[in-house]
């Protein structure tokens, strides 16, 4: 065999090789952030590591922006509660507005100006007591009398209530995130916003499937693909008190611990709704559940350790 | 010295071609295995063979493992874990610092004390 044969054969057998290796091997990158309250894990099988970087850093800049005590960030909520005006950043514009459509959308049971009124609870709770009825009554009565209007760039708070966007913020910085992969032409990843909402890619399995179990119905179960998940459960924060379990999630209606289950589970295309959702129709309860499918989403609602309702084909 | 039969000159170039070419091959897939290797987010902790913790390093943490010759503190830091202090004689654990990529271990075999890093890779299982 000459020299030149003999060349080709072993850049054949360099480029056969690394075509092969980069077939099998799995790209993974993984990291995770404190945002929002809580640890996020971003997982992409694919791109690279300047892409979750981007990602990562994305999910750091917009919980600093709803931040309540982020008191450097100009045009964030801090500024908004504190000075009642900001030119505001683009994240908070589109998680206001999306909070004044859902408010709109659940017969009261959500709220962005409920934040003082939780807060209040969940240190009364901590400290294993009920809050006071006059307190209740006096931060309910500022909640309702608290509001902002939009115009352009511009927010305008009135009122003395805090505004807090806790119960949608994950979920519109998931479905913002699932904007930027979708534009990079990603399918593979999972990012999960400390078990409360989470956005599935495809896995690396050959089903490309998550399985999802369910702490509040032991045994239950789905597979997810491609869409995102957002669960509102006492199993994650409540308080039991003479034998009574309270809810980390207030009733803006009347000011009290929500009762009605103990867990909404919302799985559909968009996770800034389904966030919000879900916290709503915990408060709402099964009687309402029906009108989550009427928007396309698959429900399960839980209570007393099972499943009380379920969208047909859903749960396994 | 003049090669003979089939060893002749060209087949030795040619041998010698291939042989590199592997070689190559095999240092950019090393190369390429260690560059990507990710965050990890679980750490199984095992002493004397036996699995004692599979831990989600999410958190802050202080473990404390009794050993053979006394206790071992294990400290979990978001993301990173380390042997915090050991009774071995040699150290060697607590020197080796903090971990935090899959594959990654630290290992006390005055002890029997092994941790190994791992990542929820292909998550395929999640409890809400």
């Amino acid at each position: 065999m000459c020299l030149s044969k003999s060349l080709l054969l072993a850049l054949s057998t360099i480029a056969l090789s690394l075509g092969l290796f980069s077939c099998s091997h799995n790209v993974h990158h993984s990291d995770m952030v404190y945002a929002y309250g809580t640890f996020w894990e971003v997982h992409l099988y694919e791109g690279k590591d300047e892409d979750l970087d981007e990602i990562c850093d994305y999910i750091a800049e917009t919980s600093r922006v709803l931040d309540l005590e982020a008191s450097s960030v100009e045009d964030g909520l801090y500024a908004l509660n504190h000075l009642g005006q900001v030119n505001a950043h683009p994240f908070l514009i589109d998680a206001l507005s999306l909070a004044l459509e859902m408010e709109k959308l659940t017969h009261g049971a959500f709220s962005y100006t409920v934040g003082d009124l939780t807060a209040s609870w969940l240190d009364a709770l901590g400290h294993g007591v009920l809050l006071e009825e006059e307190i209740v009554v006096d931060l309910l009565q500022k909640s309702r009398q608290t509001s902002i209007k939009i115009e352009n760039e511009s927010v305008i708070k009135t009122g003395e209530a805090t505004i807090d966007l806790g119960a949608l913020g994950k979920g519109l910085c998931l479905k913002k995130i699932k904007a930027k992969l979708d534009q990079k032409g990603f399918t593979k990843y999972l990012i999960n916003a400390g078990t409360s909402s989470i956005l599935f890619g495809e896995n690396t399995s050959k089903s490309g499937e998550t399985r999802v179990e369910i702490d509040d119905a032991p045994g239950r179960y789905f597979y997810a693909k491609n869409g995102a998940l957002s669960v509102s459960s006492n199993s994650r924060q409540s308080y039991i008190i003479d034998e009574w379990t309270y809810s980390h999630i207030i009733d803006p209606r009347d000011g009290y611990p929500a009762n009605n289950v103990d867990a909404v589970l919302l799985y559909g295309d968009d996770a800034a709704k389904l966030d919000a959702l879900s916290t709503a129709y915990f408060v709402l309860g099964e009687e309402y559940a029906s009108e989550l499918e009427d928007m396309g989403y698959h429900v399960a609602m839980c209570k007393g350790g099972k499943v009380i309702y379920e969208s047909a084909g859903f749960l396994e | 010295m003049k090669a003979r039969g089939f060893w002749s000159k060209s087949r030795i170039v040619e041998a010698c071609l291939i042989g590199t070419s592997f070689l190559l091959v095999g240092a950019v897939c090393l190369w390429l295995s260690l560059k990507d290797k990710s965050a990890a987010n679980t750490a199984d902790i095992s002493l004397k063979g036996e699995r004692l913790y599979s831990l989600t390093l999410d958190h802050q943490e202080e473990i404390d493992i009794p050993s053979d010759h006394g206790h071992i503190l294990v400290d979990v830091d978001v993301g990173k874990i380390a042997v915090k202090s050991s009774p071995c004689p040699s150290q060697y654990c607590v020197h080796q610092g903090y971990k935090s990529h899959e594959g990654e271990s630290i290992i006390c075999a005055y002890e029997g004390l092994s941790i190994t890093l791992r990542s929820v890779g292909g998550v395929e299982v999640i409890h809400v």
